[in-house]
C-alpha cells in the first residue's frame, strides 16, 4: 500500500521495524501536500524543514531502538493550536498579525514525543464560529471526495487533510460539533473527548466553557493511539482534568460485545434528511441494536448551547469587535455582534439547563453504556449553499449543520464520529456516544463497526 | 399571588424599535455598527431570541446550580 494511505499504526509500526523510515513518511507526505493541496486548500501554512528535522530525530531514536506508537506518523493541527515560529491565526486576518509563537501547543509536544511528525497548520472557519469550511481570509476548504462540497467545519482543513491522503492524523477542536462534522463529511473518524479530558493549553479559545480538542482519522485504532498519547493533566489548563492516562488501545479489540447500546430517538429522529437516519439505522443493525432511548429537553440543551456560544464567543472578541470589525469575516462578525447584545440573564438560564441536562443523560446511561445518533441532518451541503430544507422547513445552513451535535458536546460527553457511506455519493457519519470519561466505549464501538466493513474511510485519487 | 407567566423575549414588532435595540445595545458595549452589518445582525438577534425563547420557558429551580466548570 502506498504510503499516504497507510493507517497511522501501520505506518508507526514499519517505522519501528525499520521497513520504512520517518524521513521517507514526512517526504511522501509532503509531496502529496505540495502536489494536490491546490485542489483541497487544508493547509495554511507547510512546514517542511521543520518536518524533516523532526523527522531525522525520529529516525535516530528508532536507531537506538527506541519503539514509539506514533513513529514517523505526519499529522497537522487547526491552525488555532500554537504552533512554534508562526502565528496562531485561528482562522482570522486580525490574528496573522500576532507574534510568531515560542512554543508549540501542549497537545503537539505530547505527540512528538510518541514520534508523531507535525508538517503543518490547516484551515478552519475564523475563530472556529463556522460549521462549513468557508473562510473568506484564506478561502473555502473543498472536501476531497467532491470539491464542490463543504469540508464541515469549523476543523475544515483537518477534515480535508486526512481524507485527502496527506496525513494519518489531524488535530481539530470542537466547540459545538466541529471535529464531528468534518468527520461526517468528509467521511472519517473523529473523537471528541469529554469535556476537560485533553488540554487546551497554548490553542486560541473560542467558548471556554465548551472547547475540546481531539483527533480526526482514517481508523479508529489511530484515534486511541494518538488519543492515549495526548492524555494526562496539565496544569497549564484550569480545565484540564487531574486525570493519569487512561489508556484506550488495550481495550479496542474487545469491540461492543457486552455494551448495553441504544439509539436515540426523539429529538435525534426528527429534522434530518432520510440519509442521516439511514446511516444511523445501517450502524444500528450492525451493533445489532434493539433499543431506542430518547435523551429528553435535547432541543432545549441545543437552544443553551446557542446562547452560550454566541454570548462568550462575543465577549471573548468584545475588543476586536471594537477597534476592527471591517478585518472579521462578514459571517462571523454579525453572529458575534448580536451576541454580544444577549442578556446575562438569558446566558447564565442556559448554564443552570447545562447541569439539568447532565443529569438527565447521567439517567439513561444507567440503563446504556453507548448511545447512537446521526452526527449530521445531511451530507455536505455544497460550497456556498446558504439554505436547506429539513422536515420541509427552509433553514439557514451554517447554524443548523451542528443540531445533532450541540446537545451532546453541551455537557461533555466522549463521542466518535463514525463514517457511513450509503451509496456511491458523499459519506455521513454517526455519532458514538459515551458516558463522561469512557472514550474507551466509543472507540471499542467504533473498532467494531470498522473491523466488520460497516464503516471506513475511504481512500480519494487526485 | 400573581400567577401571570413571564413573557418570553421576543423581537420588537416593529422595525424601528429593533434599530434602537442594536443602537442603543452597540452602544452599550462601545461597538460602531455600520449600516452594512445591520441586516445580519438582525438574523443573528432573531436566532438568540428564538433560542431564548426555549431556554427561557424552561423551568429551573432557584438553587439549579449552572454548569461552567470552575474548581477552586
Amino acid at each position: 500500500m502506498n504510503i499516504e494511505w497507510k493507517t497511522a499504526a501501520a505506518l508507526a509500526e514499519a517505522v519501528n521495524k525499520k521497513q520504512l523510515s520517518a524521513a521517507e513518511a514526512v517526504s511522501s507526505a509532503i509531496k502529496r501536500i505540495t502536489a494536490f493541496d491546490s485542489r483541497t486548500n487544508a493547509f495554511t501554512d507547510v512546514l517542511a524543514a521543520r518536518a524533516h528535522e523532526t523527522a531525522a530525530k525520529v529516525d535516530k531514536r528508532v536507531a537506538r531502538s527506541e519503539r514509539m506508537p506514533l513513529a514517523g506518523v505526519p499529522f497537522s493541527v487547526k491552525n488555532l493550536f500554537d504552533v512554534k515560529g508562526i502565528p496562531t491565526r485561528a482562522g482570522s486576518k486580525i490574528n496573522r498579525e500576532r507574534k510568531p509563537e515560542t512554543h508549540d501547543s501542549v497537545l503537539i509536544e505530547r505527540l512528538e514525543e510518541q514520534g508523531a511528525v507535525l508538517v503543518g497548520a490547516l484551515n478552519m472557519g475564523e475563530y472556529a464560529y463556522d460549521f462549513t469550511g468557508e473562510n473568506v481570509h484564506d478561502g473555502n476548504a473543498c472536501n476531497p471526495h467532491n470539491a464542490e462540497h463543504m469540508t464541515g467545519g469549523s476543523s475544515s482543513g483537518s477534515g480535508a487533510a486526512v481524507a485527502a491522503g496527506y496525513v494519518q492524523l489531524a488535530l481539530g477542536s470542537d466547540t459545538n460539533g466541529s471535529i464531528r462534522v468534518p468527520s461526517s463529511f468528509c467521511g472519517l473518524f473523529g473523537l471528541k473527548p469529554t469535556y476537560g479530558r485533553l488540554t487546551r493549553a497554548r490553542s486560541f479559545p473560542f467558548v471556554a466553557s465548551l472547547d475540546h480538542l481531539g483527533p480526526l482519522s482514517r481508523s479508529a485504532l489511530d484515534l486511541a493511539l494518538s488519543y492515549d498519547a495526548m492524555q494526562g493533566p496539565d496544569h497549564e489548563d484550569p480545565v484540564c482534568a487531574q486525570r493519569e492516562v487512561e489508556a484506550t488501545v488495550p481495550e479496542i479489540a474487545k469491540g461492543a460485545k457486552g455494551l448495553r447500546i441504544a439509539k436515540l430517538e426523539g429529538y435525534f429522529a426528527k429534522m434530518g434528511e432520510p440519509e442521516a437516519y439511514a446511516a444511523t439505522e445501517l450502524v444500528a443493525k450492525a451493533l445489532k441494536v434493539s433499543e431506542t432511548a430518547e435523551l429528553e429537553d435535547a432541543g432545549v440543551a441545543r437552544a443553551s448551547a446557542y446562547l452560550i456560544t454566541a454570548s462568550e464567543g462575543a465577549a471573548l472578541h468584545l475588543n476586536r469587535l471594537r477597534e476592527r470589525a471591517g478585518d472579521f469575516d462578514p459571517d462571523v462578525r454579525d453572529r458575534l455582534i448580536a451576541g454580544a447584545m444577549i442578556p446575562a440573564a438569558w446566558t447564565i438560564q442556559a448554564q443552570k439547563i447545562r447541569r439539568y441536562f447532565q443529569a438527565q443523560a447521567k439517567k439513561l446511561f444507567e440503563r446504556f453504556d453507548v448511545l447512537i445518533a446521526p452526527a449530521t441532518p445531511t451530507r455536505a451541503p455544497k460550497i456556498g449553499q446558504k439554505t436547506f430544507k429539513l422536515d420541509g422547513q427552509e433553514l439557514l445552513v451554517r447554524p443548523n449543520i451542528g443540531i445533532y451535535t450541540q446537545p451532546i458536546s453541551f455537557i461533555g460527553l466522549p463521542v466518535v464520529a463514525v463514517p457511513v457511506w450509503l451509496d456511491n455519493g458523499l459519506p455521513i457519519g454517526v455519532q458514538v456516544v459515551a458516558p463522561a470519561w469512557r472514550e474507551d466505549l466509543a472507540l471499542r464501538v467504533a473498532y467494531q463497526l470498522e473491523q466488520e466493513g460497516v464503516c471506513k474511510s475511504k481512500p480519494v485519487s487526485f | 399571588m400573581d400567577t401571570r407567566k413571564p413573557a418570553l423575549p421576543s423581537l420588537p414588532a416593529d422595525p424601528a424599535a429593533l434599530e434602537a435595540f442594536i443602537d442603543a445595545g452597540a452602544a452599550l458595549s462601545g461597538l460602531t455598527v455600520d449600516p452594512a452589518y445591520r441586516a445580519g445582525i438582525k438574523i443573528h438577534i432573531n436566532a438568540v431570541t428564538n433560542a431564548a425563547k426555549a431556554v427561557l420557558a424552561f423551568e429551573t429551580k432557584d438553587d439549579a446550580e449552572p454548569g461552567p466548570v470552575f474548581r477552586p
